[in-house]
């Protein structure tokens, strides 16, 4: 078994990028907080990456693809789908997270509209 | 608890037979660049030495609060022994098995009836030289290799609480912090009075009190249905009344990034604060 070649290469920051992601995270989280980044859509979601990894990598705001990226990342104790399906399963989510939204959207008075809207978040 | 991994399972992680083994295993997975016939079975033994190690360092660790030097001196602190690794290790009997394959023979050693009293610095020590050999790295990297994230995930955890553990061991950290740490982790206390007692802003007193170990486990979090529905009436109350965008708090702003950046295991606190 070689180890070499699985080291993760793509989230092991230097000290430099560390800070600028965290820096360029604040600015998203403030546009979030103010309201700005709604409603959500598959555009936003490239432009909330590509302001995120400006300057620190060059796939910023880039999906992986066929032929593009890893084929798998791993986040904690869960694997991501392959990288062949990630156009695919990002226009599935989305169009699963619009049907929910416009439901309790177009009803802001209903008194379950606070728990749909979280429910939908999480 | 679960036998497997009871008192005498923790008592017995300290023996000389188990630590040779720990050893010898964490030097091959060191080496595991070369060649490993089975690396499977290295990650699966090596997360079971540190889940073992963990319970072990929550073992020892009430035998000292609680000055138990005997299993008769034991015998009524059992429920509290219970609760006090199962607030740690929720999920200690995932891990049974694999505890008792990885100690072997060492399980048929006779247990000493009573122990004389620890030099506490020196068990402190003992756990601290088994993260420093610990090749967790190496563990991580096999995860991604073989497909099991799970276990790699499982090893990580095991040695981020070993690391715990002799942090809020540490002479040199402040009393109160351990004080305040177990009544929050028991969920006696809110998050804001524990960070007005330790001196510190909300975010900080969360980072400094899980670094230290002290989190809390799903039970102690999960609201109940009336504190469920009061917090979506303010949320409610919030949205109605506001005729304006939303105004943005940088506290909260704060908070949010400093927790998204420890999931990546960085402490963003100095870079945000700076500017």
């Amino acid at each position: 078994m070689i180890l070499d070649d699985v080291e993760d290469h793509v989230r092991t920051y230097t000290a430099a990028e560390d800070e600028r992601l965290a820096v360029q995270l604040q600015s998203v989280t403030t546009d979030c907080h103010a309201g700005k980044l709604w409603p959500v859509s598959i555009d936003g979601l490239r432009s909330m990456h590509r302001r995120l990894f400006d300057g620190v990598r060059d796939h910023a705001g880039r999906f992986r693809a066929r032929a593009f990226g890893d084929e798998y990342l791993t986040f904690g104790p869960n694997r991501s789908v392959h990288r062949d399906r990630v156009q695919v399963e990002i226009e599935q989510i989305f169009r699963k997270l619009e049907r929910s939204a416009q439901s309790f959207v177009a009803n802001p008075d209903a008194p379950e509209y606070e728990r749909s809207a979280l429910h939908v978040a999480v | 608890m679960d036998v497997a991994v009871g008192p005498d399972v923790a008592m017995r992680s300290r023996s000389p037979i188990a630590r040779r083994r720990y050893i010898e295993l964490a030097e091959r997975a060191a080496r595991a660049a070369a060649s490993e016939p089975d690396p499977l079975l290295l990650l699966k033994t090596g997360t079971a030495w540190l889940e073992l190690f963990h319970v072990s360092a929550l073992t020892w660790e009430y035998f000292h609060q609680h000055d138990i030097r005997s299993l008769d001196q034991l015998q009524p602190h059992a429920a509290g022994l219970d609760r006090h690794v199962r607030a740690a290790f929720p999920d200690v009997a995932v891990a049974a098995r694999d505890i008792r394959r990885i100690l072997g023979e060492a399980l048929s050693e006779d247990l000493p009836h009573d122990w004389p009293t620890m030099e506490w610095s020196q068990v402190v020590r003992s756990f601290d030289a088994i993260v420093t050999e610990c090749p967790i790295v190496q563990f991580e990297l096999m995860g991604r290799r073989l497909n099991e994230p799970h276990l790699a995930h499982r090893a990580r955890s095991a040695y981020d609480a070993l690391r715990a553990f002799v942090r809020r061991h540490d002479p040199e950290r402040a009393e109160v912090m351990r004080i305040v740490g177990e009544q929050y982790q028991r969920g006696n206390i809110r998050i804001r009075d524990a960070a007005r007692l330790l001196g510190l802003t909300t975010s900080d007193a969360v980072f400094e009190l899980e670094q230290d170990g002290f989190g809390r486990a799903a039970p102690e979090i999960t609201l109940t249905e009336s504190e469920r529905a009061a917090a979506y009436q303010r949320l409610r109350q919030r949205r109605l009344q506001r005729s304006t965008p939303p105004v943005v708090d940088p506290e909260l702003v704060e908070r949010d990034v400093i927790a998204s950046e420890r999931i990546e295991g960085v402490d963003a606190r100095a870079w945000i604060r700076r500017r």
